[in-house]
């Protein structure tokens, strides 16, 4: 991940968003522009292949809940036709943000960490969470163990490239 | 050297630090402090950056008002600028005009619904503190009594403890074809400035000429045409390239900063028009015009200016929190970047800032 590389994240939602945002910004994971498309349900097209930059290393993050990949083998094989795209790395979530993040904690609520009143409004208060670090370490936020499982057998062809996108872990 | 604002324009709890914490060896900014003071580290030059609507140029307006506010003693600058009358508005500002004090102005505008404020409705007070001949910024403004805003009655009384302040504003569209800054006595040396900066921008032009007995009129020769600055403005734009037009603000920015006219300059988005080759070289001619004391507020959207070899304190970042009501705030590129092993071009485009614009709207408008 060297000084002059470009990286783009295409994250599946609000919330991978948000959590990108904070461990980029925390020197966790490597900082790259992040977009908002769940490369499992919808397809990668021109219209975003136009705009990114030369020799751009594509991290798609997806959740592994949906038992169908046809449409993310697609977009693999798009992104790695593109002759902007210098590689593609898959960072599979077992099965979902919520797991990962039950995982990474010491929490199996995570209502702890935002201080939610219901699960329905964890996703709310943790897009929202102004102090997101913070409250991630008082829980005992590991990020080795974030983005580290083998997928489910319908994603086992996909690699877990996790660990390739965090800084100082092997 | 430092300000607050809140409920002002699109900022609230917005906060902007003009010092920087050591210094820096081998800076291509000799001299980065006050004069004589060298441990009172201030940032000569300021690069803002940031998408579009984040507070660029409403910064500058903020800053003109409080100025005006305090040059002219009148409420009418800075009342204008409060985004929601049913709530208080406030700023602080920490300021050096002579280099011997350190000021600090207070003001809070009460609420007021109806919208028809008053003089009794500006609270205001403005302390000092003597800067040390070892004293950092820091330092100094711990040493900046508190005292109640509204104890005084009299807000014109404690702007009158502000010695003479002096600034220049440049922005885009608005000073294209206006010279502001002539006076007869440097007329010659603007003329030569004018010149020689719409020269680098359009080859044809041949020459500037000072129409005799004609205030802030001169003809611009080009080819085997002419063009004409009238009493300031500029005739028949038509005839100049957008960024040859542009090139007059420029060369009042640095027409200004040649005769050290003013200590604070803030020049926003001048560029937009001109190549950026051209716009790197003309900062860096600017950073070089800057005189002891002054300090110069630049803002881009061009990133190439991020490979240019400024301190890393010297580039800040507009942003709007998407996921916090939009709250604009600032952010340094010096509290990211620690080390030399990232480009801060590349930290940029990889949106390590989170200042980089959401595009994908524009997507939106193939589904309508």
């Amino acid at each position: 991940m060297g000084k002059y590389n470009n990286f783009c994240y295409l994250v599946e939602g609000q919330c991978e968003r948000k959590i990108i945002d904070t461990l980029k910004s925390n020197n966790l994971i490597c900082a790259g522009k992040i977009i908002v498309l769940n490369v499992v349900q919808e397809l990668v097209t021109d219209l975003f292949l136009r705009t990114i930059k030369p020799n751009t290393t594509i991290i798609l993050v997806f959740d592994t809940d949906k038992p169908d990949v046809g449409i993310l083998s697609k977009n693999l094989s798009t992104l790695n036709k593109s002759k902007q795209v210098k590689d593609v790395l898959c960072v599979l979530q077992v099965r979902n943000l919520e797991d990962e993040l039950s995982r990474s904690t010491d929490v199996s609520d995570l209502k702890r960490i935002t201080g939610s009143k219901s699960n329905k409004d964890f996703k709310t208060d943790l897009i929202r969470e102004k102090n997101l670090y913070e409250k991630l370490n008082k829980n005992r936020f590991n990020i080795k163990t974030m983005w580290s499982q083998n997928p489910p057998e319908e994603y086992i062809q996909f690699k877990n490239d996790g660990y390739k996108i965090k800084k100082n872990t092997k | 050297m430092r300000l607050k604002l809140k409920n002002f324009l699109l900022f609230n709890d917005f906060e902007i630090n003009m010092s920087y914490p050591k210094k820096i060896v081998g800076s291509t900014i000799p001299k980065e402090h006050l004069e004589g003071h060298p441990n009172f580290r201030y940032k000569k030059l300021i690069i803002l950056m940031g998408a579009n609507a984040t507070g660029k140029t409403a910064l500058g307006r903020m800053l003109m008002g409080i100025f005006n506010f305090i040059y002219k003693k009148e409420y009418g600058s800075i009342i204008g600028l409060i985004e929601n009358n049913l709530i208080p508005a406030y700023f602080e500002l920490d300021f050096v005009t002579d280099g011997s004090f350190l000021y600090r102005i207070c003001t809070e505008v009460s609420a007021k619904p109806d919208g028809n404020y008053e003089s009794s409705d500006v609270h205001v007070t403005v302390e000092s503190s003597k800067i040390l001949a070892n004293d950092n910024y820091e330092r100094c403004a711990t040493r900046i009594p508190h005292t109640n805003l509204f104890a005084n009655k009299n807000y014109i009384s404690e702007l009158e403890k502000i010695p003479p302040i002096s600034w220049m504003f440049e922005y885009p569209f608005a000073s294209e074809g206006k010279q502001r800054i002539i006076k007869p006595v440097e007329e010659e040396l603007y003329r030569r400035y004018l010149k020689v900066v719409l020269n680098a921008l359009d080859s044809r032009i041949q020459d500037v000429i000072k129409i005799p007995d004609a205030e802030g009129s001169y003809v611009i020769t080009k080819n085997n045409s002419a063009v004409i600055i009238e009493k300031g403005e500029l005739k028949s734009p038509e005839k100049l390239s957008s960024g040859t037009q542009e090139g007059i603000g420029v060369a009042n920015m640095m027409a200004a900063m040649k005769m050290h006219a003013s200590h604070f300059y803030y020049c926003d988005e001048k560029f937009s028009h001109i190549h950026s080759e051209l716009e790197k070289t003309f900062l860096s001619v600017l950073v070089e015009l800057l005189g002891p004391n002054e300090q110069l507020f630049f803002t881009t959207h061009n990133s190439d200016i991020l490979d240019m070899d400024f301190p890393t304190h010297s580039y800040a970042f507009m942003r709007k929190d998407v996921f916090d009501n939009e709250q604009v705030s600032c952010v340094y590129a010096s509290d990211y970047i620690k080390k030399n092993d990232v480009s801060l071009k590349t930290a940029v485009e990889n949106d390590l800032f989170l200042t980089t614009p959401d595009s994908t709207k524009i997507f939106d408008i193939l589904n309508e």
